[in-house]
């Protein structure tokens, strides 16, 4: 009975999903997209219990409250991550258009908001898309951010990176404590000399071993190949 | 022969326009320059010797420095401290380059702490004469005379940024008890601390210089940044190349000394590669000594994994035997001296023989990375590593013996290092576990690179005292200090002292901003 029952339940979701991809597809354009209540017939249910009722069918609806921050902080974004990480789930993919406006080359920005994040043509648009799905989702770094409430924006600023784009270390070390404090956390009690943040790679660009959206690697091993050294996102 | 020529001829198609533009334009502004330059645009792709200066640039500072090894922070502080805003580029993703990996002894004598240490020093005289012995002469008497001379001054910079100096003889300073990286942390946060502003993972690919004038004159450097963007960067006051040696790219190693063809080196892959110091050859600068590169005696290279093993291992007590488990050198001899001696042994490699007494605490470090074979008696360390165990025990007894005796009949062990006085015996190879590490020589050391003058600028090759304008260079990439063979602790003291001149000389430079005005070389 329970088998049967979970099989009528994915039937049903997949149903749903596939009444949607037809015109719902990522990256398609249509107009008179952008109503949450499309899918969320009762957008209650999709809210934290205690959340105040919400008048408007929209994304500019949050955002009156969900201010989006012009200062491109590091700080966690619960708001953005939760709603970016649902709609960008593999067979829940939503038309960023929805929730965004686009004009390919020119300008990237919110429905009904003032001010672009970046101007994305067709291919940086795809990159994106890509890069969201990983972020979602993968076991990469990208991915460990996303649960811990970190959006794109954490690492990379206001503006939409483009695809040659990297983080230079005092953005990692806003959140993560300098160096100084990361040796202190990988100190090896048995090997003195293999700590990955006090070697003599002094100042070593935290990207070289720490990959976003690939995997990462401990630099470390190039030449130590004895060393036994993990790091998150490396599996 | 036929080889290059089809190289420049393919480049002058392929070459980059705005240098083919150049060579129309102005006639043949310097067909050496042309020849060599797009030679070597040809075989590393956009990486060209030398380029035309720009209309529109990308980024400026009066002075742009190469490199952040020793040489380059101690040049980038100085200039920095005399007034000069400072740019310096880094192609790789950390600070130091193989000054990080340096045991970073430093030979320093007369200094101030040696005084207050109560520490007897060589003199000033000593230290030049030992220098110049060293490298057989072939180094450059008034470079070894300011290099000698400013060994004082070279303390009190590093005492100035806050360096513990926690051991010292009469030569040797051990600056930090980090070896190199204490170093390079000490300089990089003096540069920090002056808000020099370092640009990592960013590689220059061209100098931009003019070889119109007479001299010849650097403008700038092309870079790539860490996104992969070239950017023009404008220099008004000077570019300083710190750039270290080229013993990590076996392909100019095999130019300069074809017998080293094939050897392991002790440089971080990637690093010193050279590129630069090709790049100020192709404008046209002369260069010393560029075949007397040093080959360390000691590297672990085998199993695909290869490290040096520092001299000190010898000095704090170690033996070194053969695969037949005999002694066959002084083992403080000099390096390259021992270096011969290990190649003329079958299978050109030996084992360097310690025992707990005489252990180096970097042998810890060796352990981590699989270089080291340990056993608790002689004679299962002989079976570990394939010796005769006899032979073994044999030879350490004969060793040991002399030790007692401190008399070496055989190798006169350590009477070079001490002058002819005496010989030298830290220890016996007595106490258990014994340790032996694998070691052959390997690629260590450029001690030639780029002429430079006493105000540290690069000189040009053509006859007479004629500099290129603006180039600046320091530590590794010059050539003169050295000679033949460079004398252990000797390189750092040549990187920060040779750094700070170029840094203070480049910032007494006539500023350019505004026009194009041709700087009068200083002083």
């Amino acid at each position: 009975m329970k088998r049967i029952g979970m099989v009528m339940w994915v039937a049903l979701i997949f149903s749903f999903f596939c009444g949607l991809s037809g015109k719902q597809a990522w990256g398609i354009r249509e107009s008179n997209l952008s109503s949450c209540s499309r899918c969320h017939v009762d957008l209650k249910s999709v809210l934290p219990p205690r959340h105040d009722p919400v008048t408007g069918k929209d994304i500019a609806a949050c955002l009156s409250c969900h201010h989006p921050s012009g200062a491109g902080g590091a700080e966690p974004n619960p708001f953005s991550t939760r709603i970016h990480r649902a709609h960008s789930k593999p067979r829940a993919e939503v038309n960023c258009l929805v929730c965004h406006t686009w004009v390919p080359g020119k300008s990237f920005g919110l429905v009904k908001q003032k001010g672009s994040l970046g101007s994305p043509d067709r291919n940086n648009m795809e990159q994106i898309k890509k890069i969201f799905q990983s972020w979602s989702t993968s076991s990469r770094l990208d991915g460990l951010h996303a649960k811990g409430n970190v959006s794109c924006r954490g690492c990379h600023g206001q503006k939409l990176p483009t695809i040659d784009d990297t983080v230079e270390n005092d953005r990692c070390i806003s959140c993560h404590g300098s160096y100084e404090k990361l040796a202190e956390k990988t100190a090896s009690p048995q090997f003195p000399n293999q700590n990955p943040h006090k070697s003599h790679l002094v100042g070593l660009a935290c990207t070289k071993c720490h990959a976003g959206h690939s995997r990462s690697q401990v630099y470390c091993l190039e030449c130590h190949k004895n060393f036994n050294m993990k790091i998150p996102g490396g599996s | 022969m036929s080889k290059t020529g089809n190289e420049g001829s393919e480049a002058f198609r392929i070459g980059d326009e705005s240098i083919r533009r150049g060579i129309t334009r102005r006639g043949l502004i310097s067909a050496a320059l042309g020849a060599g330059v797009i030679g070597f645009t040809a075989l590393r792709s956009r990486e060209a010797g030398a380029i035309l200066p720009l209309k529109k640039w990308d980024k400026e500072a009066a002075v742009v420095i190469v490199g952040t090894g020793a040489a380059g922070l101690s040049a980038a502080i100085e200039a920095k401290r005399a007034g000069a805003d400072v740019l310096v580029v880094e192609k790789m993703p950390f600070i130091g380059g193989n000054t990080g990996i340096s045991t970073a002894g430093m030979n320093a004598v007369m200094s101030s702490l040696q005084k207050e240490r109560g520490i007897k020093s060589w003199s000033i005289n000593e230290f030049y004469e030992w220098t110049r012995m060293g490298g057989d002469y072939k180094n450059r008497p008034d470079q070894v005379r300011i290099f000698a001379e400013e060994s004082p001054a070279t303390v009190e910079f590093l005492r100035g940024l806050g360096a513990p100096f926690t051991r010292m003889t009469h030569r040797s300073q051990e600056i930090t008890n980090r070896w190199g990286a204490g170093l390079v942390e000490l300089l990089y946060k003096g540069a920090r601390d002056l808000n020099v502003p370092i640009l990592q993972e960013t590689k220059v690919i061209s100098l931009i210089a003019d070889p119109t004038t007479m001299p010849k004159r650097v403008h700038g450097v092309q870079v790539q940044d860490r996104k992969g963007k070239i950017l023009n960067i404008q220099a008004h006051k000077g570019v300083i190349l710190a750039t270290g040696g080229f013993g990590a790219n076996p392909e100019l190693v095999e130019r300069y000394d074809p017998s080293l063809k094939g050897f392991a080196t002790t440089n971080i892959p990637g690093v010193s590669t050279g590129e630069c110091m090709c790049m100020a050859m192709s404008l046209g600068a002369d260069t010393d000594g560029l075949n007397y590169i040093q080959i360390h005696p000691t590297v672990y290279a085998f199993e695909g994994r290869h490290g040096l093993i520092t001299e000190e291992v010898r000095t704090y007590g170690a033996i070194l035997v053969n695969v037949d488990g005999e002694r066959f050198v002084d083992e403080e001899h000099r390096r390259d001296v021992v270096a011969q001696a290990i190649l003329k042994q079958k299978n050109r490699y030996a084992y360097l023989l310690v025992s707990r007494n005489v252990y180096h605490p970097k042998i810890d470090d060796y352990m981590q990375d699989g270089f080291v074979v340990q056993a608790t008696t002689l004679e299962d360390l002989a079976q570990k590593i394939g010796i005769d165990p006899a032979t073994l025990k044999r030879t350490v007894e004969t060793y040991n013996g002399y030790v007692e005796a401190k008399n070496d009949p055989d190798f006169q062990r350590g009477l070079y290092r001490e002058m002819g006085k005496r010989q030298m015996f830290p220890g016996k190879i007595e106490h258990p576990p014994f340790y032996s590490i694998k070691v052959t020589p390997g690629i260590h050391h450029c001690c030639g690179g780029l002429r430079i003058n006493r105000y540290g600028q690069v000189m040009d090759a053509i006859l007479g005292d004629v500099i290129i304008q603006k180039l600046y260079a320091a530590g590794e990439v010059t050539g003169g200090t050295h000679g033949t063979n460079r004398m252990g602790g000797n390189a750092i003291p040549n990187c920060i002292i040779f750094g700070r001149i170029a840094g203070m000389n480049a910032a007494k430079e006539k500023d350019d901003r505004g026009g194009l005005s041709r700087g009068r070389p200083p002083l």
